[in-house]
């Protein structure tokens, strides 16, 4: 999937030399640039509690505080959005991971969204995507935060392994083999969820 | 990457298609005044210091190095200089030679 959000172009470079000169217009400017970028990468992998603009500021800061470090190797957004990767896998870990996924815990549309997704050949209505949202979000909890940003990424954002390798700074190996083992361990979930049903 | 086809798997793949669009939300500028709030929050703050540490690592590790290596040449000088001096001893001790010269 193509870039939704497209900063608005200013001289990066330039910006940043200001901004280790503690000029505050660049910095503004540059958090405003950059701003768009990281609300996505937060808001794709916020976890729950956490408020969205608490976490997009804690990226910031970060960046601010460790900009001595960055030494041009990596586009500067490739550098930031792996600050905000981290700071979300560091929140998703903090979180304490359910013990169990349940049909009991599903409200009316998510079960009826996987009833459909297990049973029926059918696609999920589109008026229910709001449900089919939040049960993946429910499902996706089971796993390990950094798989659970990798097939975030693959298949809901619908990001090439060279795209996912380079937002998070994983080589793309790496990547392969956590999204293989998300699949599998949703693999799993779905047929236990299934036998439960029929149980 | 195998991608999901038939059984539970692609019961993740339905999942995930029809929660795509529920993802989808336009671009987003900064709210009101939080870029002029993280901007001024971001240069108050010091330096992280774990990240100093960070970018003094390598080169902390290589005059570790430096330093062993010169402690070793220094060492292994020394141990030399003791060695003869222990040989010079030897000479020096009268019951050595004694022993010497009984052999």
């Amino acid at each position: 999937m193509p870039d939704a959000v497209d900063p608005p172009p200013i001289d990066v470079a330039a910006c940043l030399e200001r901004v280790r000169r503690r000029d505050q217009q660049a910095a503004r400017e540059l958090v405003e640039h950059l701003y768009p970028l990281v609300v996505r990468i937060v808001r794709a992998h916020l976890p729950r509690r956490v408020a969205e603009e608490d976490l997009c500021q804690e990226v910031f800061l970060k960046m601010f505080s460790r900009l001595g470090q960055y030494q041009g190797a990596v586009p500067f957004t490739h550098w930031v959005s792996r600050i905000a990767v981290t700071t979300c896998i560091d929140h998703l870990r903090a979180q304490r991971r359910r013990p169990e996924f349940r049909w009991a815990d599903l409200s009316e549309n998510e079960a009826q969204v996987l009833d459909a997704v297990l049973t029926s050949e059918n696609e999920v209505a589109a008026n229910d995507a709001l449900a089919a949202r939040e049960l993946v979000h429910k499902l996706l909890s089971q796993l390990k935060p950094e798989d659970q940003l990798v097939v975030r990424m693959l298949d809901l954002e619908q990001r090439s392994i060279a795209e996912i390798a380079a937002a998070t700074g994983w080589n793309q190996s790496l990547v392969k083999v956590r999204a293989f083992r998300a699949r599998r361990k949703l693999q799993k979930l779905f047929q236990e969820l299934k036998r439960r049903e029929k149980s | 990457m195998k991608s999901a086809s038939s059984g539970p798997l692609s019961a993740w793949s339905r999942l995930a298609r029809a929660a795509r669009p529920a993802g989808e939300t336009p671009p987003e500028a900064a709210p009101f005044g939080f870029a002029t709030r993280v901007a001024a929050l971001g240069l108050a703050v010091a330096p992280d210091g774990r990240a100093l540490l960070e970018a003094f690592a390598l080169r902390a590790v290589g005059l570790a190095g430096l330093v062993a290596v010169l402690s070793l040449a220094i060492g292994l000088g020394d141990g030399l200089w003791f060695g003869s001096g222990d040989d010079l001893l030897g000479l020096n001790d009268t019951v050595a030679v004694v022993l010497a010269l009984a052999d």
